[in-house]
């Protein structure tokens, strides 16, 4: 018995001392490898929310393309009980090495990765009888990388003159997974370029957009780019480059399929009550992506109630407290959460701060509105020779939509231009426009007297810092990426 | 004398011999020791029974035998005409000392690597929660630092430098044969340990080489002893206190004039003013308090000589000293051993262990931590409203610490169960000397986490419908290790060979599960209390599940000549599911061999040496832990938008990744001088590790940063000293003295072949070529010009600049990691008293102090500030170190690196052992109390709470090690 037992044990051991490949095979069961991730069109359908969410993240929607380029200029003024964590962006102090900048580089390179993974790949599963399926699915990921490829450039190149031959950003068409990782090492396109394939992208995405199965957004709110979303995403692209035809042309496209809000509703729309004027939301909700939107600006939970940075006085002096609706919509006088009492001074920033009734700031983040394209057309028309009437038309047209009692404008040349540029700060105020409108036309920013914890006061047309470093990281790694100058 | 051997040799080689007897005891209480190894002539010729006793024969030629037992010294007797009585001394560290590797048993003379052991005494009775930290400044080549006082935290222990990047640098833990997880010692009681052998270079840790790169912590929990049985009783009960702060914070008048003088940022009218002055809060004193340590332990122990117990059972109770913070522990455990026939044993070890935590967060940043709270709250806030009877909002908006502190509880409960049980068989009948032997453990954990913020807590009052918020968290791990060998043992005249044959399976299988809940609207504030149905308060809900497999085969040989030469290898194949199919296994080996040159002729002139020997070992050990359990896959994670879940990709594929490999040398002396009063031991090592796990810098115009890559080498090299002098040995009274020293020089020797000549930057440090790991990498801060009061930085060129460059000018100062570290024990005898004093130290490092940039960035003046700050430039002609208050702080700035080194008398000891005569009458065995202090005193110029930082950085949020006052009680009957 006991020999055989010693047998047994011998046996079991040569059977294990073999070995065996097998034993040492796992495969994940929470998480997908490429055979297992796309097996089917619906798959891809399901890979949209991938490239969506990720558009959230704070070095996108979630703050870098949100909020700072309001807290980095004179919209804003940074309050005491800011916990001045972003202050060498507003302050204008980054180096290569700030840490915003190489998150925002990388989350926008994320995005784009996430939609040519889908645009390079769904072919193989199309079919004659599921392409109007493809052409929804791949058309929106071609609209998302045009956007955000746009969006890198208005950070980080200097010049955003449509044939502008200054260095822009590596524009990428191929996912990582196509590739060897350690050999992509792009050298940056010029501007010009960047525009050629942006224009490309979008147009080809209007093709596949035409002609899908189902509509994308139904009769819902449009948190993912359709046919509209995709013109406000070209107006606004036309505007940079000074393209005034097609900025009016689809930017009218718009206008016409979502017509501005009405001062009764307007506030609503803050409070994702009201789809009015929306041609494109990031959903930012409870029990899904439950981030504070623009929380670094004002988090207001009673928990928090912390007002890191109030509407600039200067600009709000310039809004009609009584009769335009933007006031009471941007700023409350002294909000607070909790029985902490702020002056009657502070303007504390409440555009974002729930749904409905809540107070909790998780709400859309409302990319392309329809005030944004009477503004972009104004602009595109006060820009064309014969058009300033017209140009006129659609800034009173906005200013009556939002101000009670308006006396239609008369302003003409200059000064039109001007009242068009101040109407956009008040219009677009904390939606992620200041920044890049003050980039792309007097190039100064002087926010007056200040005060603790900002530091600076000027950034004069002559500084570096208006366009941002290319993070060191990345030129650690690439070899072919050159830098701006100045850093 | 060479002729007769030879003609004794042909005949029956026991022809002549003679029967010895006798019996072993232990020196200390005189209790017979059953199971000693007898040795003879270089072979076992038996062992002690139950009552100690033994019967041996032995060649006439032999003139003496020598004795070996676990956790005691190894003793030789000579054969005298009557019976031979021995007692054994427990470890204090010499070369006949017996270590336990795992696989075997040996004497320390066999050893041709380099093992350290730490005894029964340092470890027991120690009001350390977590076991790893006990062994502070005990060992050689081995650097623990425990980041953190927090009852039962585990350290950071790092042993002959860090030798990776992204795999991990923590050793492998072995208890009785199976691996546990550095955590887990919270739950594990130290009083079963009954010797720790720390494994450092390639030939010692071969055995475990597919997981032995960074060393090997081998324990092993106490052996029933057979006889009657007997019973022990440890008790302790101490206090703790929080030391004094280094880092001094303002106090009311101080911060008020500061403000006042930085422009009244709150507006404070004189009335206000008035009444806040009349205020002056210690946030420190609020949130700590004295904790309290009780432990009570019963064990039992006996057998006969076919079974032997160790059993025993244990209360512990910490209290940390941050309010609601402790550790409650209960343990159990039960070693049998069964020898069935002289050919068949077998066995179990049993652990079973609950323990239950509550903690705070520590080492972050964050507002809400109480430990931050503390520091940024202002002195002239209140807890409590007293108008209201609410908590205190502060006008800044900094949370209120006391209120985080009452209305957040975050509780950890563990059930801990290890068990190893094996088999052991002999098979003369095929072979003599081929014995079988399979083992198999388990390490299980039941890990339960709740985590609840009231709707009164400030995360409460910020999470999803701002009621508070109640959190679940499961991690159940199963652990499988299963050995099996096949050994062969032959000893022919002065030979001895042994030769195994191992296959080894581990499994590692790790699930978790957890909900996030809201909306605690009604009177409960816990998981009753949550609000269901309620789209305000949409619950979250979490799973995952990873596994890894290994799978190894080797073979061990060691063979020695005239008990004087020793010689050792390995080879092994080992695979690891964590890698590329292509790239799965490995190959390892070991060489070794020792010279105990004292038992050389030519060495018998020299009289004041006892013992002498000289040890190498080369050889290869692999790393595969600290990467993702699929680290070479490409992985899709799911992405929710819009109500929809779809795959993105979370990890890039590298097939290509493959283990990690240390290669290590080792080249050490031993010496036993003055009949034991000096025992010197000095260790050379090499290490390097090969096909570094690495982040391949990427352009991040793929989505990534990096991708963990097989590149790059890094150097580990040092000296090792351990000094042991018996400075006075008198009947009465003894002072022993052990001093260990390590030095560790730690180089990058080469990085991916992409990275630039400047390296890897991470925040504020660089991994360069040339230079250590972690070496800080700042912009030189050289104070304040006294004209405008800006800052002033040196660049590398040597010249002064106010512009802040920290592309261009950041170089490297120093690193993070203490090359110079070890500890000093003194200990005392005189009649029953007992005194040991142990001072633990390391020096040589540079730390970065980042809690010091949040309290002297004027930027947070509304909140409280460093008292450094009140010298801040203020005027032309300032002569001071702090910049005026309107420029913005710099962080990455040498400003902010601070000396790390310190000296710590980490253990006092007074104990009293009742005489053997006062113990008979009161009918016992033993009778020791004793009081101990731990951390009573510690030197050091950090500025801070405590110097003692595992990463080299303190981020904020410290929780400092206990310093605890202990008085306890030993009774044995």
């Amino acid at each position: 018995m006991k020999k055989i037992i010693y047998k047994i044990s011998l046996g079991l051991f040569l059977i294990g001392a073999a070995g065996c490949k097998k034993q040492i095979t796992i495969n994940p069961t929470h998480l997908a490898t490429l055979e297992n991730a796309f097996k089917e069109m619906k798959d891809y359908e399901n890979g949209l929310s991938a490239v969506y969410n990720s558009m959230r993240g704070v070095g996108y929607y979630g703050r870098n393309m949100s909020a700072l380029p309001d807290m980095s200029t004179d919209n804003l003024v940074q309050t005491t009980e800011s916990l001045v964590n972003f202050l060498e962006i507003t302050d204008w102090l980054y180096t290569p090495q700030n840490g915003t900048v190489a998150e925002t580089w990388l989350a926008c390179y994320s995005i784009i990765n996430n939609a040519n993974i889908i645009i390079n790949s769904i072919d193989k599963l199309t079919t004659p009888a599921n392409q109007k399926q493809a052409n929804r699915i791949k058309g929106q990921c071609l609209a998302v990388r045009a956007m955000v490829h746009f969006d890198l450039l208005r950070y980080f190149a200097d010049n955003l003159n449509r044939n502008s031959t200054t260095a822009g950003v590596p524009y990428r068409k191929l996912s990582v997974l196509e590739e060897s990782p350690a050999s992509i090492k792009p050298s940056r396109e010029s501007v010009s370029s960047n525009y050629d394939n942006i224009y490309a992208d979008l147009n080809t995405a209007r093709t596949l957009l035409s002609d899908i199965d189902v509509s994308i957004n139904g009769n819902g709110p449009k948190y993912k780019i359709d046919l509209i979303g995709l013109s406000a995403i070209y107006a606004r692209v036309a505007l940079y480059a000074k393209d005034y035809p097609a900025a009016i042309s689809n930017a009218t496209t718009v206008i016409n399929a979502l017509p501005l809000a009405t001062r009764s509703v307007y506030p609503s729309i803050w409070r994702d009550q009201s789809n009015a004027e929306v041609a494109f939301a990031s959903l930012f909700a409870l029990g899904e992506f439950a981030s504070r939107l623009a929380g670094d600006v004002y988090s207001p939970p009673p928990g928090t109630n912390r007002s890191q940075f109030e509407g600039n006085p200067s600009l709000f002096a310039q809004i009609d407290e009584v009769n335009d609706v933007r006031f009471s919509t941007s700023v409350t006088r002294g909000f607070s959460t909790t029985t902490l009492v702020r002056a009657n001074t502070r303007l504390v920033v409440t555009k974002y701060l729930g749904k409905g009734t809540a107070i909790d700031g998780i709400v859309d983040w409302k990319a392309f509105r329809t005030g944004e394209m009477y503004l972009i057309r104004a602009e595109a028309y006060a820009n064309t020779t014969g058009q300033e009437l017209n140009a006129l038309a659609d800034l009173n047209t906005l200013r009556a939509a939002r101000i009670q009692g308006f006396v239609p404008g008369t302003e003409t040349g200059q000064a039109l231009i001007d009242a068009i540029a101040l109407e956009r700060r008040k219009e677009l105020f904390m939606e992620g426009h200041r920044w890049f409108d003050l980039k792309r036309t007097s190039r100064v920013i002087d926010r007056g007297t200040i005060s603790s914890p900002t530091t600076q006061s000027q950034l004069a047309n002559t500084r570096r810092e208006w366009v941002w470093p290319i993070p060191q990281g990345e030129r650690d790694a690439n070899i072919n990426i050159q830098q701006n100058s100045g850093y | 004398m060479l002729l007769l051997c030879l003609l004794v040799g042909t005949s029956q080689l026991w022809a002549q011999s003679k029967e010895v007897t006798g019996k072993v005891t232990d020196s200390k209480d005189g209790t017979p020791l059953a199971g000693v190894s007898i040795m003879a002539g270089g072979k076992t010729v038996g062992t002690t029974g139950a009552d100690g006793s033994f019967k041996v024969t032995v060649p006439q030629s032999v003139k003496n035998i020598s004795f070996s037992f676990v956790g005691y010294k190894g003793v030789t007797a000579s054969i005298g005409s009557g019976s031979v009585t021995v007692a054994l001394e427990t470890n204090e560290g010499s070369l006949g000392e017996v270590i336990v590797t795992g696989y075997q048993t040996l004497q320390k003379k066999q050893v041709t690597g380099s093992i350290a052991t730490v005894g029964e005494r340092s470890i027991k009775n120690t009001p350390i929660g977590s076991f790893d930290q006990i062994l502070q400044g005990q060992a050689t080549g081995t650097l623990i630092q425990a980041n953190s006082g927090q009852p039962g935290a585990a350290a950071n222990v790092i042993i002959r430098g860090i030798g990776s990047v992204n795999g991990t640098t923590q050793p492998l833990y072995i208890v009785d044969g199976v691996q546990i997880t550095a955590q887990n010692f919270s739950s594990l009681n130290p009083n079963d340990f009954e010797s720790v052998s720390i494994l450092k270079d390639a030939s010692t840790t071969a055995q475990y080489g597919s997981r032995g790169a960074n060393g090997v912590i081998v324990i092993t929990t106490k052996r029933g002893k057979a006889g009657k049985t007997r019973f022990e009783y440890n008790g302790l009960y101490g206090q703790s206190r929080f030391p004094t702060n280094k880092l001094e914070v303002m106090e009311t008048p101080e911060k008020l004039d500061y403000e006042i003088a930085r422009g009244n940022p709150f507006g404070w009218n004189a009335t206000q003013l008035d009444s806040l002055r009349r205020i002056n809060t210690n946030w420190q004193d609020e949130i700590t308090q004295t904790g309290i340590t009780q432990s009570h332990q019963l064990s039992a122990t006996g057998g006969n000589e076919k079974t032997l117990f160790y059993a025993s059972g244990a209360i512990f109770n910490q209290s940390g000293t941050v309010k609601r913070t402790g550790l409650k522990r209960y343990s159990g455990r039960i070693n049998i051993e069964h020898s069935a026939t002289k050919n068949l044993k077998f066995g179990i070890n049993s652990y079973t262990g609950w323990s239950d935590f509550q903690n705070t967060t520590e080492a972050n940043t964050g507002i809400a931590s109480p430990l931050n709270a503390i520091r940024w709250g202002n002195p002239y806030e209140r807890p409590i409203n007293p108008n209201t009877g609410t908590y205190q909002l502060f006008a800044s908006g900094q949370p209120n610490p006391w209120q985080d502190n009452q209305e957040t509880n975050r509780q950890t409960k563990e059930l801990k169960l290890i068990a190893n049980a094996f088999i052991e068989a002999k098979l003369p009948f095929i072979l003599n000397g081929l014995s079988f032997r399979t083992s198999w453990g388990a390490d299980y954990e039941n890990w339960d986490q709740t985590l609840l913020f009231t709707r009164f807590s400030v995360v409460g009052q910020s999470t999803v419908g701002n009621q508070g918020r109640f959190d679940k968290d499961t991690r159940n791990l199963t652990r499988y290790t299963g050995t099996t060998s096949l050994s062969y043992t032959k000893s022919f005249k002065e030979h001895t060979l042994n030769v195994g044959i191992y296959n080894e399976y581990i499994q590692r299988v790790l699930n978790t599960y957890g909900f996030s809940s809201y909306g605690l609207t009604g009177n409960f504030q816990n998981g009753a209390g949550v609000t269901n149905g309620n789209p305000t308060f949409f619950p979250a809900v979490r799973e995952n599940r990873t596994e890894n497999r290994l799978l190894s085969n080797f073979a061990l040989a060691s063979y020695s000549f005239k008990n004087r030469y020793f010689f050792n290898g390995s080879f092994r194949r080992d695979g690891s599911s964590r890698f590329g199919a292509n790239n799965r296994f490995a190959n390892f080996y070991s060489v070794g061999a020792g010279w105990v040159i004292s038992e050389e002729k030519f060495f018998s002139g020299v009289k004041f040496i006892n013992n002498l020997k000289l040890s190498t070992s080369f050889g290869t050990v692999g790393n595969q832990e600290g990467i993702g359990d699929f680290a070479s896959r490409e992985l899709f994670g799911p992405r929710t938008y819009a109500g929809t879940n779809g795959p993105g990709l979370s990890q890039l594929p590298n097939q290509d990744l493959s283990w990690e490999e240390r290669q290590k040398f080792n080249i050490g002396f031993n010496a036993v001088a003055f009949n034991g009063r000096i025992t010197f031991g000095i260790d050379f090592y090499n290490e390097i590790t090969n096909n570094l796990f690495l982040n391949n810098q990427l352009s991040r115009t793929t989505g990534f940063t990096s991708l963990n890559t097989n590149i790059g080498k890094v150097r580990n090299r040092g000296w090792e000293f351990t000094l042991i002098t018996e400075n006075v040995k008198h009947k009465n009274f003894t002072w022993t003295t052990s001093i260990n020293f390590t030095i560790n020089r730690n180089e990058i020797l080469a990085l991916t072949p992409t990275t630039p000549a400047i390296g890897v930057v991470g925040g504020t440090t660089v991994q360069r070529v040339g230079h250590p790991l972690n070496s800080n990498f700042l912009v030189k801060y050289e104070g304040v010009n006294p004209s405008n009061g800006n800052a002033v930085y040196r660049r590398p060129n040597g010249s002064l600049t106010e512009l802040y460059d920290d592309v261009n000018d950041r170089q490297i100062f120093g690193t993070r990691d203490a090359p110079y570290f070890g500890g000093i024990t003194n200990r005392f005898n005189y009649k029953g008293i007992d005194l040991s004093v142990f001072f633990s130290y390391l020096f040589g490092n540079l730390v970065y102090n980042n809690d010091r940039t949040n309290v002297e960035d004027p930027s947070y003046f509304f909140d409280n500030m460093s008292r450094a700050v009140s010298r801040e430039w203020r005027k032309p002609g300032d002569i001071t170190d702090i910049p005026r208050a309107s420029q913005a702080m710099r962080r990455n700035t040498t400003r902010f690196l601070e000396d790390g080194s310190f000296i710590r008398l980490r253990n006092v000891q007074l104990g009293y052992s009742l005489p053997s005569k006062a113990l008979k009458a009161i009918k016992l065995s033993s009778v020791r109390v004793f009081v101990m202090g731990e951390n009573l005193w510690t030197g050091f110029s950090f500025l801070g709470f405590d110097p003692e930082l595992s990463s080299g950085v303190l981020t904020g949020a410290q929780y400092p090690a206990l310093r605890t006052v202990t008085a306890g009680l030993t009774v044995g009957f």
